[in-house]
């Protein structure tokens, strides 16, 4: 009877292992930035620095790991954003508390041109564990953080009036 | 065989390259074209590596442009598509264009669609621009989220005239601003007159839920492919 209970025991941690090891979960973020610095990090196509840049993530985005390459992890966003980022700059588990975010700062997924003299809009709270962060517009449980920054920046019909 | 007078002949040739689009561009391999307006227009573009913006403005506002009231178009183009819900993504746009670009909306109507290779979540606007100096300026709006099969495209439209008069349909079509191409394309370039006119009287939807349905149908049916193209 107790080598059954072990065997049951011992069955019932290895099952649960294996669901640890498979299940997704979004407990991972963006951190350790330089706030001195361009204080954000890019999403890449390919695990290179030299690869196409597909976005821009700032501090506290939370994300997911699906695969590694090296220092190199390839990582999907709450929005839904898919690419590779330096593994130095995910950070296990969730951001501790609101990091002060400079003025320089990109908006959060917007992609800047190379010579940075993209205006920068206004700062918006990065997504938290379970549901989004208020302060910018979500539909769904879905929020498309750099859409309102690239909305008022190019589709205002007002841009260049008069 | 008749003979060409020469005068005549040049006449009609400087005609055709002044009628023609500027200079026609494939956005990607989406399907779609942007025709930059020879004339009357302004054209501004943003080449980044991800995105590629083209912001289009009529030179006058007052009286109208000929392009059936248009006044701004402008398009985001995404040559990759990592955003799953495009309704979603419609409804937060739409909440910007509502609350950041225009003022004073009186009407707002979602709709969705697929027509062959483009999936398409919009909403349309009637409301006005905020000019400060000049007040309100009423306008309609459109705007387009297009999912293709080899690309995104968002694309925002204002017009100093009202849903009733077609402010839209110099947007898509093979005279348009834009222009499909391919499986599908008819249901964006549609048949200006005839889909436009089909948009009725702008009324209070809020008031009228049923209101909302047929105009919900009627964008729809704007939207829907032809019989000719076997989609």
């Amino acid at each position: 009877m107790t080598r059954f209970a072990t065997m049951t025991l011992v069955a019932f941690a290895i099952l649960q292992a294996m669901l640890l090891s498979v299940t997704p979960t979004l407990a991972d973020y963006v951190g350790n930035l330089n706030p001195n610095g361009d204080n954000y990090l890019t999403l890449r196509q390919y695990a290179t620095a030299k690869s196409r840049e597909i976005s821009r993530m700032g501090p506290g985005t939370i994300v997911e790991i699906l695969d590694a390459d090296g220092d190199w992890f390839y990582i999907q966003t709450q929005d839904g954003r898919i690419g590779w980022a330096h593994s130095n700059y995910i950070l296990p588990g969730l951001p501790g508390g609101n990091t002060p975010r400079p003025d320089n700062a990109a908006p959060f997924g917007v992609v800047n041109d190379e010579a940075g003299d993209v205006p920068v809009e206004d700062y918006q709270e990065p997504a938290v564990a379970g549901g989004i962060a208020s302060g910018a517009a979500n539909v769904g449980g879905v929020e498309f953080d750099w859409l309102e920054g690239h909305m008022t920046q190019f589709h205002d019909p007002l841009k260049y009036y008069p | 065989m008749p003979r060409l007078n020469p005068l005549a002949l040049s006449l009609l040739l400087m005609l055709g390259l002044l009628a023609g689009p500027a200079n026609a561009m494939d956005l990607g391999k989406t399907g779609i074209g942007l025709n930059p307006p020879a004339r009357g227009w302004k054209l501004e573009d943003h080449d980044d590596a991800a995105l590629k913006v083209w912001h289009l403005r009529a030179d006058t506002w007052d009286p109208a442009p000929k392009e059936s009231g248009l006044i701004s178009v402008t398009v985001t183009f995404l040559d990759g598509d990592p955003w799953p819900d495009i309704a979603a993504m419609r409804d937060q746009a739409a909440d910007i264009v509502a609350g950041q670009l225009m003022t004073a909306v009186t009407a707002r109507t979602p709709f969705e669609l697929v027509s062959g290779r483009f999936e398409i979540a919009g909403a349309d606007f009637e409301g006005g621009l905020d000019l400060v100096s000049e007040g309100d300026k009423p306008v309609s709006a459109r705007l387009l989220l297009i999912r293709t099969r080899s690309g995104f495209l968002m694309i925002t439209a204002f017009s100093v005239l009202p849903m009733r008069e077609k402010p839209f349909s110099a947007l898509f079509g093979e005279t348009g601003i834009l222009t499909a191409y391919g499986p599908g394309a008819a249901g964006l370039n549609g048949t200006p007159a005839a889909a436009e006119a089909s948009v009725p009287a702008p009324a209070d939807p809020a008031a009228n839920p049923a209101a909302i349905e047929d105009l919900l149908k009627q964008m729809q049916q704007q939207f829907q492919p032809s019989a000719e193209t076997g989609n």
